[in-house]
């Protein structure tokens, strides 16, 4: 089938049935302690399923330690979860063991993360999305080799059958008459009709097959969403609804809180991606929320919400949403009282640096500086070097203040609106979802793994508002870009009682 | 005016030399080896899950292939280059090379099998793991395989028919058992015992083992031919669902639903010695006969037969087998879920049967019609192609 075709195909038979976390960015990365040992962990989500995960644990020093990984599925007991994979170090290397393991099911898994050394055993819970995403194209080598073998199999197929029923029949030393080869030769002709009907109703099961597998392909954002916004006295309420078509009227969303929302709702002004919002809608219904939008400029906004559901399944819906500009403001009560941890941004991003191997500086207009250290070059599937340090206006660094449970926030959003991620510090993935497994594995099994039992405030990697930040104010946020192109990011944090969003561009190569 | 090759008379009655034994003898090995496999290969899947490329049953699948596919070659090498004008005489010719039918229809099914392997491989990839027997890949594997067993058949059938006093015949219906347990290997999935109250079931018997049996019991020449192959069916099938269990195995996947702690058997064969012994009763009172419409009648009785012994042996045997008193090391009756198959009552229920579900196939008049007419294809195909297997003797 053609690519055309199979595009075509996939829009009409596109019916979402998996979640899928952030848009077009499915690996998975985490930094942070696996109880007394802090370690980086990618996991690389295979793009069908059942599908191959490539796991990557590379510990902060190189004192030996042996690693393994256990996948737990959301809906299986985990008395029944298999043996954990040992993970093997990597030729050449001293800290950095790997591993693979098999998902077999769509929905959503943890995969525990063992490590035991001299300071004892220690585990984190990481939540993954088994979802399919993509499909392989078949290589041009390969279309070749199969195209030739297909081409000597019907070729010599033929020939069989045609000397099949020349002389298959005749007694040794006999030789086959006129009406003999004949025979073979109308033989042929029926095999030859044969073979084709044979390719034909192949192709037909192999496009079937493709058709199916898009069936559960999700390679956007689910579930669908709408949105419109109405005025009231001097607030804009957006309403949002989500799943109206995914699901039946009366069901409701089973969600699970995530650092204290059910919903993150980011809303990008296009074009020019200007005007930046990262709000928290609340519900109203089973599946309606609402929230009162902040001075955001009238305009086209694209909206990236997040969400867990429950059982683990974390998901990125997406939607466009046309907001009016801001009404007068009156003396009448407000219909609804925003959210603290509602935040905004306008303008543009840094100025890249023009010398090499400096930093990228955002002003913020209260003389605050915010640098992306110097890095190389950025390239697919490569550490993303995403740290930034926060420098206050006399050049300090700044006292940053824990909000949402994060010492910072970080949007990351392709030019073409095609990949789309919600990072932290501890890592990309639904903390909601690890806290769900971190208390399956509590209820199941007795333990107390980690730290994080307690709640999401124990888990690691989260702050209470007491927390203090980083001394350095060094913001490190664990990611590899999934595909190149050029990436807008905004950096949150907070400082003085006030969320900031410093904002910078990237260019990713392949 | 005619070429002098249409001049030259046929050697019809000339006995001609005994084609050696080993080919035969390898090719039943390799036959083996691939049925051998392909069960051990569906229990890895279903108990361990986890799959490699060299896994003991893929190992046992490929030597098969190319045992096969190399004993093809050296017969192909030997007959085109190194036989004299009586050697190349026994057998056909392709392509301007020379070869027995057996060894280039083996020769096909190795290169089929060469190619499914990038096949099923991007595959895996592209559209996830199989989670079902039944893919473009597998398909055209299970062709190769099919195809090499095929080609082990022809070449051991040419020597039943060239030799005299019966050389050859035990290896025919030996090899004739091995295509049946290929047969019952890739229907599997619609012959649980469960499904076999379930029209689809029946349906599928009759399309896919008719025919081998019917052309099993025409070129035999040994007594009760189909029924002796379909006891090397049964025999093969219970030797792996006895053998397979004795080894300690758990799954290495999740989600678990099924904590395993050996290899899972195959279900319990089919009983086809019983439809198998009514087809050799009819073809023994038949002798061959000529022209499509009797031969349609004949495979219409025999299809008709197959079923009338079919229907109530499998019906009320797979009661049995999904009883208790059918969960033991014999029969395997409730041994034989995979690590998916969580525990419940499907497993000892029958499926399908169900009137007022949406998945319902009841077994009824139009099913039994519908399986009667699949079956008299597939005997009438058998019957054409076991008449021309009888003849095969190069």
């Amino acid at each position: 089938m053609k690519p055309r075709a199979l595009a075509l195909a996939a829009l009409f038979f596109l019916v979402p049935w998996a979640a899928f976390a952030h848009v077009g960015s499915p690996d998975v990365f985490y930094e942070g302690p696996a109880g007394p040992y802090p370690v980086d962990i990618t996991i690389h989500m295979p793009p069908v399923v059942p599908g191959q995960a490539q796991i990557l644990a590379r510990m902060k020093n190189s004192d030996p330690v042996k690693v393994s990984f256990l996948p737990i599925y959301s809906t299986t007991a985990v008395k029944n979860a298999p043996p954990a994979d040992p993970g093997q170090l990597v030729g050449g290397e001293t800290n950095l063991y790997s591993g693979q393991l098999w998902l077999m099911t769509f929905g959503a898994y943890d995969i525990e993360v063992r490590i035991d050394g001299k300071a004892g055993p220690g585990s984190i819970q990481i939540p993954v999305n088994s979802v399919a995403t993509s499909q392989l194209p078949l290589p041009p080598y390969l279309e070749k080799l199969l195209l030739f073998l297909g081409a000597l199999l019907g070729i010599g197929g033929l020939g069989v059958v045609e000397a099949s029923i020349r002389e298959a029949t005749l007694p040794p030393g006999a030789v086959p008459t006129a009406r003999d080869r004949r025979r073979g030769l109308v033989a042929c002709g029926i095999a030859a009709v044969i073979i084709l009907f044979l390719l034909a109703g192949g192709n037909w099961w192999w496009d079937a097959e493709a058709m199916n597998f898009r069936r559960h392909l999700l390679n956007g954002g689910w579930p669908d969403m709408a949105a419109n916004v109405q005025v009231r006295g001097s607030q804009r309420i957006l309403h949002l609804t989500i799943g109206g078509k995914a699901f039946a009227p009366d069901y409701s969303l089973p969600l699970l809180l995530d650092h204290g929302k059910l919903l993150h709702f980011f809303l990008v002004r296009e074009p020019g991606r200007d005007v930046f919002a990262h709000i928290h809608p609340v519900r109203t219904g089973g599946k309606t929320f609402d929230v009162a939008l902040p001075s955001l400029p009238e305009g086209r906004y694209e909206g990236f919400c997040d969400m867990t559901f429950a059982q683990g399944l974390s998901t990125t819906g997406t939607m466009a949403v046309q907001l009016p500009a801001m009404p007068a403001p009156q003396s009448t009560a407000a219909a609804m009282v925003p959210d603290p941890d509602d935040s905004w941004a306008a303008g543009p991003a840094a100025t890249a640096p023009t010398a090499p191997n400096a930093d990228t500086v955002y002003q913020l207009p209260d003389g605050q500086r915010v640098a992306w250290k110097a890095h190389a070059a950025l390239r697919v599937k490569q550490d993303a070097a995403l740290r930034f340090q926060v420098r206050d206006a006399a050049g300090h660094p700044a006292a940053l203040e824990p909000y949402m449970g994060m010492i910072s926030h970080v949007a990351v959003l392709r030019d073409d609106g095609a990949v789309f991620a919600h990072l932290h510090p501890t890592g990309n993935y639904s903390m909601a979802a690890q806290m769900y497994f971190m208390q399956k594995m509590s209820s199941e099994t007795g333990a107390t793994k980690g730290d994080g039992m307690a709640g999401m405030a124990g888990m690691p990697g989260m702050m209470d508002m007491n927390h203090p930040g980083p001394p350095d104010a060094l913001i490190s946020i664990p990611y590899e870009f999934p595909s190149a192109g050029s990436y807008r990011i905004w950096v949150q944090f907070k400082t003085g009682g006030k969320i900031w969003t410093a904002v910078f561009d990237a260019d990713v190569a392949a | 005016m005619l070429s002098p090759e249409v001049m030259r008379p046929r050697q019809n009655h000339l006995p001609g030399r005994e084609p050696v034994f080993w080919p035969g003898l390898f090719f039943a090995f390799a036959a083996t080896s691939m049925a051998v496999g392909i069960i051990w290969d569906i229990s890895w899947h279903t108990t361990i899950g986890r799959d490699a490329f060299w896994t003991p049953a893929h190992m046992a699948i490929y030597l098969g292939g190319a045992l096969g596919g190399m004993t093809g070659g050296w017969l192909a090498f030997k007959h085109t280059f190194l036989a004299g004008p009586e050697g190349r005489d026994s057998s056909v010719g392709i392509f301007g090379g020379r070869a027995p039918l057996g060894a280039l229809v083996a020769i096909w099914g190795a290169v089929a099998m060469l190619t499914s392997a990038p096949f099923d491989n991007w595959w895996h990839n592209a559209y996830g793991l199989d989670v079902k027997i039944v893919s473009p890949p597998h398909a055209l594997l299970g062709i190769g395989m099919s195809s090499i067993i095929f080609g082990a058949l022809l070449l051991v059938l040419a020597r039943q028919n060239r030799a005299t006093g019966g050389a050859g015949a035990g290896l025919f219906i030996y090899v004739g058992g091995i295509l049946l347990t290929m047969v019952g290997v890739f229907a599997s999935e619609y012959c649980f015992p469960n499904e076999q109250h379930a029209a689809l079931f029946y349906e599928v018997c009759a399309a896919v083992f008719c025919g081998p049996l019917v052309a099993l019991g025409r070129a035999g020449r040994v007594s009760w031919p189909a029924t002796r192959a379909a006891a090397v069916y049964i025999g093969i099938t219970c030797l792996m669902a006895w053998i397979l269990p004795l080894f300690p195995a758990q799954p290495k996947l999740a989600p678990i639903f099924n904590p395993l702690t050996h290899m899972v058997p195959p279900a319990f064969p089919l009983l086809l010695i019983f439809p198998a012994f009514a087809i050799d009763l009819i073809l023994r009172r038949t002798p061959q006969i000529n022209g499509w419409l009797r031969n349609l009648m004949l495979a219409a009785l025999m299809a008709a037969a197959f079923l009338a012994v079919v229907i109530p042996v499998q019906w009320y045997f797979a009661k049995f087998l999904i009883s208790p008193y059918a969960d033991n090391w014999f029969f395997v009756g409730n041994r034989i879920w995979s690590y998916a198959d969580g525990p419940g009552k499907y497993r000892t229920t029958f499926w399908h049967v169900r009137p007022d579900r949406p998945d319902a196939d009841l077994f009824g008049p139009s099913a039994a019609g519908l399986s009667w007419a699949l079956g008299t294809f597939s005997a009438w195909l058998g019957l054409l192609r076991g008449g021309w297997m009888r003849k095969v003797r190069r």
